[in-house]
C-alpha cells in the first residue's frame, strides 16, 4: 500500500469521473511521463502521441488502479505497454530494443555541460535499450526495484542485476571510447 | 571488495538507490554502517554519483511536452465517451469480429426466411396423407374459379390434387380408395365451380 503517494486521491477522483482532479493529475504527472517516454522513443512527436494515449488509458483505467504502486508507477507502467505496442506495430523494435550496443541518439552531444558528465552521458547514450531503461527508472524518474520491477515486469532480482549489468556495460562504452576511470576522477 | 573483511556484494546493488536517495531510513542506516565498515563500497558510490550527475545534466537538457497535449486528451476522452453502446460493450476486436459474424448470420437467416415465404407452394389438397393408391377423378374447373373455392371443395371431399394442370386445365384429384365414388362424384359435379368432373382410368 502506498497511503503516502499525494496523487492517490486524485485518481481517485478520477475514476469517479472528476475532469478536474483528472487534470491535477496530468499536471502533476506528464512530465515525468514525457520524460520517459521520450528517452523510450528519442522522438519528440511520438513521446506527445504517446503520452495523450497513456492519458486517455489513464481515465478509462482509473477504477483498475488498485493502489499496489505509486500512482506515477503505474502510470508509467501503462505509458511503457502503449509504447511496446506501438512500436511492434512500427517494427522498430529490431533496432531500438536488441541488446547491442546502440548508435548514440546524440541528446549529450550539445550539452553546454562539464566534459566528465558529457563523456558519461555518451557512454550512456551507447547502451543498450534495455540497460538504458533502467537507469533512466532509477536516476530520472527516481523509481526503487519494486517499482521498476512492476514496470517492467520482470522479478526484483532481475531488475538488480540488469542494474548491475548496466554499469557493467557503461564500463565497455567507455573503455570503447576511450576514457580510462582515471579520467572521470 | 577484496580489501573487506566481510563480503559486501549484497549491498551492491543498493548504491544506486542510495545515491538517489531512494533508500528508506532502515535501509540507509545499514547501508552507512557498511559503508564504514567497508571504504571500498565508497569507489562504487562515488562511480554512481558520477552517473547520478550525468543525469542531472540530462535531465536538465530534455525537451518539455507541448503545451497543448491536455486539450487533445480531453478530446480523446470525449470521443471515447460518444462511442457508440455497442462499441463499448464490445471493445475487443476479437469480440466486434464474433458480434459481426452474428450479425451476418441472422442477416441470411432472415434472408433465406423471406425468400421461403416468396416462393412458398401451398397445395390444393385435403390434409390427409393417402397411404395406398387413390381413386383418380378428371376434373376441369370453370374459369375464374378462385383457390379458395377449388381448396373447399377438395376439403369436402377429402381429396388431393395428384396432378395437372394439363394445358387443357384438366386436373387429376385422388381421392381414398375406400371412398364412396359415385357420392364423391356428385358432391363435385354439384359445385359450382366444376366444368367437368369424370372417373379416371
Amino acid at each position: 500500500m502506498y497511503e503516502e503517494d499525494p496523487v492517490r486521491e486524485l485518481i481517485k477522483a478520477v475514476s469517479g469521473g472528476d475532469e478536474q482532479a483528472f487534470k491535477q493529475l496530468y499536471e502533476t504527472t506528464h512530465k515525468k511521463v514525457f520524460q520517459y517516454l521520450y528517452r523510450f522513443t528519442h522522438g519528440h512527436n511520438m513521446a506527445e502521441d504517446l503520452v495523450v494515449d497513456t492519458y486517455v488509458e489513464v481515465w478509462k483505467s482509473a477504477k483498475s488502479f488498485r493502489n499496489e504502486s505509486k500512482v506515477l508507477t503505474w502510470i508509467i507502467g501503462i505509458s511503457r505497454n502503449i509504447a511496446m505496442n506501438e512500436i511492434r506495430k512500427n517494427k522498430m523494435n529490431e533496432y531500438e530494443l536488441n541488446e547491442d550496443i546502440t548508435s548514440p541518439p546524440e541528446q549529450f552531444h550539445n550539452c553546454a555541460c562539464s566534459e566528465i558528465t558529457r563523456v558519461l552521458g555518451d557512454a550512456l547514450d551507447r547502451l543498450s535499450h534495455n540497460h538504458r531503461e533502467i537507469l533512466d527508472l532509477v536516476f530520472l524518474q527516481g523509481m526503487n526495484y519494486e517499482d521498476i520491477s512492476r514496470i517492467i515486469d520482470i522479478p526484483v532480482n532481475t531488475v538488480k542485476s540488469r542494474v548491475f549489468y548496466a554499469k557493467e556495460k557503461m564500463r565497455d562504452a567507455l573503455k570503447f571510447m576511450g576514457v580510462t576511470k582515471d579520467d572521470l576522477v | 571488495m577484496t580489501s573487506c573483511n566481510k563480503d559486501y556484494t549484497s549491498f551492491d546493488h543498493l548504491v544506486p538507490l542510495y545515491v538517489k536517495g531512494l533508500l528508506t531510513d532502515a535501509e540507509r542506516k545499514e547501508f552507512e554502517k557498511a559503508v564504514s565498515e567497508c571504504p571500498d563500497l565508497k569507489n562504487t558510490i562515488e562511480e554512481w554519483k558520477l552517473l547520478s550527475e550525468a543525469y542531472k545534466a540530462l535531465e536538465c537538457r530534455l525537451p518539455e511536452p507541448s503545451r497543448n497535449l491536455f486539450p487533445k486528451i480531453t478530446e480523446k476522452v470525449r470521443e471515447t465517451k460518444s462511442r457508440s453502446f455497442f462499441q463499448r460493450l464490445i471493445p475487443t476486436p476479437g469480440l466486434s469480429l464474433a458480434f459481426m459474424a452474428v450479425q451476418l448470420l441472422i442477416i441470411i437467416t432472415l434472408g433465406v426466411y423471406i425468400v421461403q415465404l416468396k416462393h412458398e407452394y401451398r397445395t390444393l389438397s385435403a390434409p390427409s396423407v393417402m397411404v395406398s393408391e387413390p381413386i383418380k377423378i378428371n376434373i376441369v374447373f370453370k374459369e375464374n374459379t378462385t383457390e379458395t373455392e377449388i381448396r373447399n371443395l377438395l376439403l369436402q371431399v377429402n381429396g388431393r390434387i395428384i396432378d395437372g394442370p394439363y394445358s387443357t386445365g384438366l386436373y387429376i384429384v385422388g381421392i381414398k380408395s375406400g371412398a364412396d365414388l359415385g357420392k364423391t362424384l356428385n358432391i363435385i359435379r354439384e359445385n359450382k365451380i366444376i366444368a367437368i368432373a369424370e372417373k379416371a382410368y
